[in-house]
């Protein structure tokens, strides 16, 4: 029997730990199609070039019994007084009850904002580096 | 079951603002005969029976220590000159301004029973404020209303089934339907102790020093009994009441033959909104004639502590 999929079943965890306080993550992927057009083609041709993904998520600012900041492995990536080590990365998985994608990648941005009447939050970017490990999430 | 009416309602008004005005005194606003000034503001800044606190600052703004020389001594209780005073203020129809010890001087304008003054001896900055004033019944109130909310954000989670929310802010807004009247009458035992709509039409017009006021909104008076009348003696003495700062956002009047003239003021809340029990009279510091006993300062009466 059929079924959806839903925000309830969703999950992030990063570097093993689950996030809890995620209210929403973006996932995108994207190939380059390279022309392989050649004089005397009447319709261009093409074929697969390098693939590349990126996402997102948002997180509430929220801390955990010990203090200290739950999504702080993702904010201190670039929220930091420090140089961000050169090959530092983190081990993604984005999840919806069986079908999920796992990967490593760059925190690039972190936003955080306090408006008053609302609740802190974090919007939190990341570009995948290398080849994705586990991609069940694409329906295979 | 208790059931209470609406007529048992009533507001109490308390001028404020929540900005000063910065002029300056030069010799030639004051006219120490007739008892009046004027300084630099413009028309509706402030209003009779408006309680302005005078200061004298200087040029920067900074406190100065030198005398607000152009309010003779007699103007502060203890007959000497001080940097700064409060009285109670009636604004002519030309801007000047006269100085009164009590709200109803101010309101009735005679020029016999204000605070006398003199020419300043250059000319300096002086700031304006508006200072807390007595609490005034609003007088003929046909009907009002208060509403509070409270904002919520949504801090549902991936995982949630429910959705989650959390309460945040807080505010209020409520509508007031007087008729309209520009002179006060009796409220309670004291006469012309009363506000009229009239403040309001002023109110909303003022530019410097916006249009704020403070009131106590009473859901229950002092004495009031439901229906049935079955409230204990303590009970039916306490009075409830929410005590809000408001900012009026509307004012309307609409002429009709035959209809009499009724003023419709809106207005939200700003900072916080209480719920209060007052207690009753009896736990007032009383006079030999009955009556409360006012602090110096105008803002209030001396109340004894008692167990409820």
């Amino acid at each position: 029997m059929g079924k959806f999929y839903s925000g309830i079943e969703g999950s992030l965890s990063v570097d093993g730990v689950v996030i809890g306080k995620v209210q929403e993550w973006e996932f995108e992927g994207s190939a380059a199609a390279l022309s392989t057009t050649t004089l005397g083609d009447w319709a261009p041709t093409y074929r697969y070039g390098m693939q590349g993904y990126s996402g997102s998520c948002s997180v509430l600012y929220y801390s955990v019994n010990d203090g200290s900041i739950e999504a702080k492995p993702l904010l201190g990536s670039v929220i930091r007084t420090g140089k961000v080590p050169t090959n530092q990365k983190h081990r993604f998985k984005l999840a919806s009850s069986d079908r999920s994608v796992e990967f490593d990648a760059l925190i690039t941005s972190v936003g955080i904002g306090a408006e008053a009447g609302s609740v802190m939050r974090a919007t939190i970017a990341f570009t995948v580096s290398g080849p994705l490990i586990e991609a069940s999430l694409g329906g295979t | 079951m208790a059931v209470y009416l609406g007529s048992a309602g009533i507001i109490e008004l308390t001028r404020t603002a929540d900005r000063s005005f910065r002029s300056t005194m030069d010799p030639g606003d004051v006219n120490p005969s007739e008892r009046r000034f004027s300084f630099d503001f413009p028309n509706g800044t402030f209003l009779t029976g408006d309680r302005l606190a005078l200061r004298r600052v200087n040029a920067d703004g900074t406190s100065s220590a030198q005398l607000l020389d152009f309010v003779a001594p007699s103007g502060w209780g203890d007959g000497q000159q001080h940097s700064d005073g409060t009285w109670y203020v009636h604004v002519d129809a030309l801007g000047g301004i006269r100085l009164y010890n009590t709200w109803q001087d101010a309101l009735a304008g005679s020029p016999s029973a204000a605070i006398a003054l003199q020419a300043p001896g250059a000319s300096y900055t002086i700031t304006a404020e508006l200072a807390d004033g007595v609490a005034h019944c609003l007088g003929q109130i046909a009907d009002f209303s208060i509403s509070t909310d409270r904002d919520v954000a949504d801090v549902t989670s991936l995982g949630d089934a429910f959705r989650q929310q959390w309460s945040g802010l807080i505010s209020g807004s409520g509508e007031i339907r007087c008729f309209w009247d520009w002179r006060p009458s009796r409220c309670g035992d004291v006469d012309g102790s009363q506000e009229t709509a009239q403040y309001f039409h002023q109110l909303i017009l003022r530019q410097q020093l916006g249009s704020e006021f403070k009131a106590n909104l009473i859901i229950k008076r002092d004495g009031t009994v439901p229906l049935d009348d079955t409230l204990p003696q303590l009970a039916s003495r306490t009075a409830l009441f929410y005590a809000v700062t408001g900012v009026v956002t509307n004012v309307g009047l609409a002429f009709s033959p035959g209809e009499p003239l009724q003023s419709t003021i809106q207005f939200v809340t700003t900072g916080e909104i209480a719920l209060r029990y007052e207690l009753p009279s009896a736990y007032l510091l009383l006079q030999e004639d009955g009556g409360k006993l006012f602090l110096q300062d105008s803002t209030g009466y001396v109340a004894l502590e008692a167990a409820l």
